[in-house]
C-alpha cells in the first residue's frame, strides 16, 4: 500500500477527466442545493413561487441553464464511463482513454444539440408567449 | 520497486475490501449513480424536452399542470430524483474532503454534518413536492 504514497499523477487524460469529473460534481452540488432553495417558495405560496421561479428566467440564466446542461453531460457520461471500470469490465479499463474521449465528444456534441434546441424552439428566451 | 498502478500494461486485479470502510458509501454512490441516469432522464424529458415543444414560460400553473398529467410518474421520479441526487452529491463532496482531510475526528464531524445537512434538504425538498402537490388539489377544485 505504501508505494501509492510516492507516486504522483503525471498529467493525462485519465487525470483530466478526473479533475473535471470533480470540478463538475461540485458545482452540481452547488447547483442542487440553489434549486431547492429556489423552489421552496412553494411552501410559502403560488405568487412567491412564480417570483421565485421568474428571476431565473432571464436570458442571463438561460444561458447559466445551458451551461448546467454541458456540465450535467460531462458529468453523466464520464460517470457511465466510471461505472463501467467498475463494473469489472478489464477492457473499459485498457480503453480508458478512448473512452474519456468518446464521453468528451458526445458532451460537445449533445450540448451544441441542445443550444441549437433552446435558441430555436423556446419562445422565453426572447419573448414570453404562452403555448 | 513495483510500480503497476497507473500503468497502461497493468492487468486490473480484483480487490476485496473489508466491509464497514467505507464500501458502504462507495456503493451506495454507485447505486445513485445508476438511479440519476435513470431519474434524471426522466425529468429532463418531462420537464424540458415537453417544454421546448410546447414553448410555455416556467410558472406555477405550469408545474401544476405536469403533476395533474402525469402525477404517478411525478410522484415517484421527483422522490427518487431528490434521494438519489442529495445522497450522490453530498456524499461526493465528503470524498473530495477526505481525499484533503486525515483527521479522524474532522472527518467524523464532516460525514455527521453531511448527513444533518443531506437529512435537511430531504425534509425540505418533501415539503417543497407536498406543498406543490397540495396546492395542485386545490387549484383544481
Amino acid at each position: 500500500m505504501n508505494r501509492t504514497i510516492g507516486d504522483r499523477y503525471r498529467g493525462g487524460v485519465g487525470m483530466l477527466a478526473w479533475l473535471l469529473h470533480r470540478l463538475s460534481g461540485l458545482a452540481l452540488v452547488g447547483y442542487l442545493l440553489l434549486h431547492l432553495y429556489d423552489l421552496r417558495a412553494a411552501q410559502q405560496s403560488k405568487a412567491a413561487f412564480d417570483q421565485a421561479l421568474a428571476f431565473f428566467q432571464t436570458p442571463f440564466w438561460k444561458i447559466m441553464d445551458l451551461l448546467l446542461v454541458a456540465v450535467v453531460l460531462y458529468h453523466t457520461l464520464n460517470g457511465i464511463r466510471l461505472l463501467l471500470f467498475d463494473s469489472g469490465s478489464t477492457r473499459a479499463i485498457r480503453y480508458q482513454r478512448q473512452l474519456f474521449w468518446l464521453a468528451f465528444g458526445l458532451t460537445i456534441a449533445i450540448f451544441l444539440f441542445s443550444a441549437v434546441m433552446v435558441f430555436t424552439h423556446l419562445p422565453s428566451i426572447t419573448t414570453a408567449t404562452s403555448g | 520497486m513495483e510500480r503497476v498502478v497507473g500503468s497502461a500494461t497493468a492487468q486490473p486485479q480484483p480487490v476485496r475490501v473489508a466491509p464497514g470502510t467505507g464500501t458502504y458509501s462507495w456503493l451506495l454512490q454507485r447505486v445513485t449513480a445508476y438511479g440519476l441516469i435513470v431519474f434524471l432522464t426522466v425529468h429532463m424529458i418531462f420537464n424540458h424536452y415537453l417544454d421546448l415543444r410546447t414553448g410555455s414560460k416556467l410558472t406555477f400553473e405550469l408545474v401544476n399542470r405536469r403533476f395533474y398529467a402525469y402525477p404517478v410518474i411525478y410522484a415517484v421520479n421527483d422522490i427518487g430524483l431528490l434521494t438519489c441526487a442529495l445522497f450522490h452529491g453530498l456524499n461526493g463532496v465528503r470524498n473530495v474532503i477526505y481525499d484533503l482531510v486525515t483527521n479522524p475526528v474532522a472527518r467524523r464531524v464532516l460525514t455527521v454534518l453531511v448527513i444533518l445537512v443531506g437529512l435537511y434538504f430531504l425534509y425540505d425538498g418533501s415539503l417543497t413536492l407536498l406543498a406543490l402537490a397540495q396546492m395542485q388539489n386545490s387549484a383544481g377544485s
